[in-house]
């Protein structure tokens, strides 16, 4: 008689130990969620503590968001106003023209003639363009309206033209592009400092959920080392408590967030256009992104604090 | 099943020997009384067999395969083949005496089937299939030694180490887990027994380990506790 060929058992073995590792997955997802379930108050402790965390990293998210949009759409639009002096000579506008048109900086620009600011004038003034009628237009001075390619080339594009003889000043939006760029870095330094701060406040009190988690069960962990569980077996749990602890963190610090922006979406966009440089992002553009940051930050957090603690106290 | 040869052991580097040059075999199968006071050395040969501790000398084989030799994280395989009972049996408070059992074949990755219909089975061999839903504190000192037994087989260890599993119970109790033992040592399980329960091993009469101070004084087949001169 023919003995059977090894191949049908060998491949029922791979078979059950792939069962078996199902098995032991779906165990380790029912223990993390038991471990997060088991010490209500100091899981709610580590979500709030996680939550507040993300709730200021978020809040920067979304002022960075903003600055950063507000800023491009300022700086690419013409603010750059080059004003001539008085009795400025043809040849002194022409190399002003040239050094405009030639500059990397620039994107476009246009050049305005006594004639055209005065008519400029007139439109700006409406009603009032009486006010014009006993000024002579040519003693208005040339200027040059110039669109640059971004925010940061102002400096330079500054730096290179102020040289040249035959310009009165070189205004631009200075107030605004400081303004946000100060407070961009001054916001930057202390949303990084306060999350700095919440991380390791986070990261202490998820580790010590965590310890007093294990702790409790230690006599259970022996037990589990001696029927011969292995270390991750053990240790993934735990690791899976704290990622809850971001997860819900997360949702719940997302949710505020978007309602909180919302709020302030209508109050400062009452007198706003939409198409104007100065409008907020709208907050449907920004929740997908702050989610994301949010769960990865959240997350991160989470199963790190608890990482801590497992590989202090968890070892087979 | 069991091998020791010269093995030597010491709790860290200026300590004293708590294992001197001992060397014994165990044939799968058998089963054996490991005897000697308390602080003769019978817990750290339990510890060197469940890879807790590390030998400083000599080569321990367990079921063909040389204990030192194995990395740490093959530790918890080498688990799966020994089955363990304790004085003090070790059960978990929050879970039934159902859930205690299953706990072990959850660990190894049973199935929800396998574990319904392994763990009845296992709780009738100990005696215990009507108080699977009852927890442990419920329960008596030899009933409790018995749900331990019991969470010890249900993955057919091919090694069942009892660490004075006696220790704790009256002597009526003692013998009826000592009937156990041997029930399940019928089956084919190896045992060993670590223990210090004299009129049992008298009773027992199998094969006695004795250890002093470190030392393996005496292996003697269907012996009793003390050493018998003829």
């Amino acid at each position: 008689m023919k003995s059977k060929p090894a191949t049908p058992s060998v491949k029922s073995k791979e078979r059950t130990e792939s069962f078996m590792k199902i098995n032991v997955i779906k165990n380790t997802f029912r223990e993390g969620f038991r471990g997060f379930r088991r010490h209500p108050m100091i899981s709610f402790a580590s979500v709030t503590t996680v939550c507040l965390m993300l709730l200021v990293a978020g809040a920067f998210f979304l002022f960075s968001k903003n600055a950063k949009s507000i800023v491009e759409k300022i700086g690419t639009e013409p603010p750059v106003q080059i004003w001539l002096r008085n009795g400025v000579t043809e040849p002194q506008i022409t190399a002003i023209k040239t050094a405009v048109s030639e500059s990397t900086e620039v994107k476009s620009f246009t050049f305005q003639s006594p004639q055209d600011n005065y008519d400029h004038y007139r439109e700006t003034l409406g009603e009032d363009a009486a006010l014009l009628d006993s000024l002579d237009p040519e003693k208005l001075p040339y200027s040059f309206t110039v669109q640059l390619t971004g925010p940061d080339a102002i400096t330079s594009f500054k730096k290179k033209i102020e040289t040249y003889p035959g310009i009165d000043d070189i205004q631009y939006s200075k107030v605004v592009l400081y303004f946000l760029s100060s407070t961009s870095l001054t916001v930057n330094a202390a949303g990084l400092a306060a999350g700095g701060i919440l991380l390791l406040i986070s990261l202490l009190i998820i580790s010590n959920m965590v310890r007093i988690s294990i702790l409790a069960r230690s006599e259970e962990i022996s037990i589990m080392k001696y029927v011969g569980a292995t270390n991750s077996y053990i240790r993934i749990p735990y690791l899976l408590e704290g990622a809850f602890t971001g997860i819900l963190g997360a949702f719940i610090a997302w949710a505020l967030l978007l309602l909180a922006y919302g709020r302030i979406y209508d109050w400062a966009m009452q007198d706003t256009a939409r198409s104007s440089a100065w409008a907020l992002l709208e907050s449907g553009s920004l929740a997908g992104g702050l989610l994301a940051v949010l769960l990865l930050t959240g997350i991160s957090v989470g199963a790190l604090g608890s990482a801590i603690s497992v590989r202090k106290y968890v070892n087979v | 099943m069991v091998d020791f040869h010269n093995v030597s052991m010491a709790y860290g580097r200026k300590a004293a020997l708590a294992l001197k040059n001992v060397s014994f075999h165990v044939n799968v199968g058998e089963f054996v009384f490991i005897i000697g006071a308390s602080g003769s050395g019978k817990s750290t040969l339990v510890k060197l067999l469940t890879c807790e501790e590390e030998a400083l000398e000599g080569e321990i084989v367990l079921g063909g395969i040389p204990l030192r030799r194995i990395k740490r994280r093959a530790v918890p395989y080498i688990r799966r083949n020994i089955g363990m009972v304790f004085q003090d049996f070790r059960l978990i408070e929050s879970k039934t005496v159902f859930e205690n059992v299953a706990f072990a074949m959850e660990i190894v990755g049973a199935s929800r089937r396998q574990i319904m219909r392994q763990v009845p089975i296992v709780l009738s061999t100990v005696g215990l299939r009507s108080k699977a839903d009852v927890r442990p504190s419920e329960l008596s000192g030899g009933e409790q030694q018995r749900v331990a037994i019991a969470r010890a087989i249900v993955n057919n260890p091919k090694l069942l180490l009892a660490d004075e599993p006696t220790g704790n119970l009256d002597p009526e109790t003692s013998e009826q887990i000592m009937a156990l033992l041997r029930e399940i040592n019928r089956g084919g399980t190896t045992v060993i027994v670590c223990t210090h329960d004299r009129d049992l091993v008298d009773k027992m009469k199998q094969r006695v380990i004795e250890i002093q101070e470190g030392e393996v004084i005496r292996d003697e087949e269907q012996a009793g506790y003390a050493f018998c001169e003829i």
